[in-house]
């Protein structure tokens, strides 16, 4: 059991750091979508979606080509830091932003794409700068989206895993995340822990979901 | 005030101790010095490891994880940049290719069980016969996929000589591991299964399987597995590593071992 408890711990962890990281790197890639009239938008919009029917051994495959140390990039990050990115928690942590991408690029761009242009060129002739708009006036709209986006995020995170059983393997402590250990304990014939913990991810997806549904839902507007 | 020097009265004698402690552990383990090492063991040697790790534990300051596959699985993810310190496979050639390639210390190869193959049968009339399964849905005999199972390649080669047509043999349900063919034969989700003795016995030893001894062919003659260990380059420095290498020859640990349903290479199966 200790080592189901560092399972949730570690699933907890790497759902957070994901989200955290997610939200920097995907609100100038939602905002730019949402504003942008590129011909290479749906390029981009293609590209960011394609987590969502790609199957986890796709991605989970080509991570681990890109990411093992005989690679460039794995390769630098060994010659760095002295550890794979294959098989550690900072491949997951990678790994994850990708494939949670979507989760949290598309409800930002529809909060974004929400956000009514007068409104800013309002604030542009009222003094605001372009930072004073995002901060001021974009940010306070577009708490739903970010609220969606985060609850989206954390929970897909916790959900997978064929991406990490590709390439993160079953390393208590480092890659053994929830998914990972009920696989291991329905190997194991322990079916009594695997239910304790799919029974606790079962009550988890629910609850996330309600969340969102509760609180944006059918109300999913951003200016009313 | 007069909490204060209380509580520091309290507290004095019990950082007196603690310090005391450390002192003796100190002492009593000088020149040995602590480390962790993970150990990539095939599945059906999961549980044996795990009581090696913890009798090594109790032994010494070194501290052990186990991570259990199918050989040719941990044998890609050590390939691919996977973190382990030694690899216990269930066959020779996987440790003489990560020698090969580098991934392993050359030399440092030995074979540390020898496993035995079995069809498990529950439910058969009589002792159960591999000619007999043709009778049988191809799709409810279980075995480990033999294209990384060392275990489900020995009951391939089984099949293969009792003359059993390669049709019905495309049909057999393959499974990633071992364990997963015990886990599917006890739970009746399959009618047979090839499944590892030592498997049946730690499972019997710890209450999670019933087995009756009469439901199982065993198949020493001709699917006996010599289970190789190999020291990992990784582990090279590693004296948590270079420990459990050591201990392996060890008569306590070999007992352990053969408690489990191994033999040791040149003995004769009681089978």
């Amino acid at each position: 059991m200790p080592d189901d408890m560092q399972a949730v711990w570690l699933t907890v962890l790497l759902a957070g750091v994901t989200t955290l990281l997610l939200f920097p790197i995907a609100s100038p890639l939602a905002w730019w979508l949402a504003r942008s009239d590129s011909k290479g938008r749906s390029l981009v919009e293609a590209v960011v979606a394609m987590p969502l029917v790609l199957p986890p051994t796709v991605l989970g495959f080509y991570l681990l080509v890109m990411l093992n140390p005989e690679s460039f990039v794995g390769g630098l990050w060994f010659n760095v830091t002295g550890e794979s990115l294959t098989f550690s928690f900072s491949g997951l942590v990678i790994a994850s932003v990708i494939y949670s991408l979507p989760f949290m690029v598309q409800p930002l761009h529809a909060t974004f794409r929400a956000v009514p242009v007068p409104v800013l060129e309002a604030a542009a002739t009222l003094g605001a700068s372009p930072r004073d708009q995002w901060l001021n006036v974009v940010l306070p709209m577009a708490k739903r989206g970010y609220l969606t986006g985060g609850v989206l995020t954390f929970a897909h995170t916790v959900g997978e895993f064929g991406v990490v059983l590709m390439m993160g393997g079953n390393i208590p402590g480092e890659t053994r995340v929830l998914s990972i250990a009920i696989y291991e304990h329905v190997e194991t014939l322990n079916y009594q822990a695997a239910h304790s913990l799919a029974l606790g991810l079962m009550c988890f997806s629910f609850l996330s979901l309600w969340l969102v549904y509760r609180y944006t839902g059918h109300r999913f507007e951003v200016v009313r | 005030m007069n909490g204060r020097s209380a509580h520091a009265g309290v507290l004095l004698p019990r950082l007196a101790r603690t310090l005391c402690a450390g002192l003796l552990w100190a002492c009593l383990s000088q020149g040995v010095e602590s480390a962790e090492a993970r150990i990539a063991v095939a599945a059906n040697f999961r549980n044996t490891a795990l009581v090696i790790a913890e009798a090594l534990q109790r032994v010494s300051p070194h501290r052990y994880e186990i991570i259990a596959g199918s050989t040719g699985k941990l044998a890609s993810q050590i390939l691919n940049g996977a973190p382990y310190d030694i690899f216990m496979a269930a066959d020779r050639d996987r440790p003489q290719q990560l020698v090969d390639r580098g991934a392993a210390v050359a030399g440092s190869q030995q074979i540390y069980a020898v496993g035995e193959l079995g069809l498990w049968w529950p439910g058969v009339s009589g002792t159960p016969a591999l000619t007999a399964l043709a009778n049988l849905e191809p799709r409810s005999v279980c075995i480990a996929n033999p294209a990384f199972a060392p275990y489900g390649e020995a009951a391939w080669h089984s099949l293969a000589r009792a003359d059993i047509s390669a049709v019905w043999r495309e049909g057999i349900l393959r499974v990633d591991n071992i364990n997963l063919v015990t886990g599917l034969v006890a739970q009746g989700h399959v009618s047979a299964g090839f499944v590892a003795r030592s498997s049946l016995i730690s499972g019997v030893r710890n209450g999670s399987l019933k087995v009756n001894e009469s439901e199982v062919l065993w198949l020493a003659s001709d699917a006996a597995l010599d289970q190789m260990m190999v020291l990992l380059t990784r582990g090279e420095n590693n004296p948590a590593a270079q420990f459990w290498l050591d201990q392996m020859q060890t008569p306590s640990v070999r007992e352990l071992i053969r408690r489990d349903g191994y033999r040791f290479p040149g003995e004769e199966t009681d089978a």
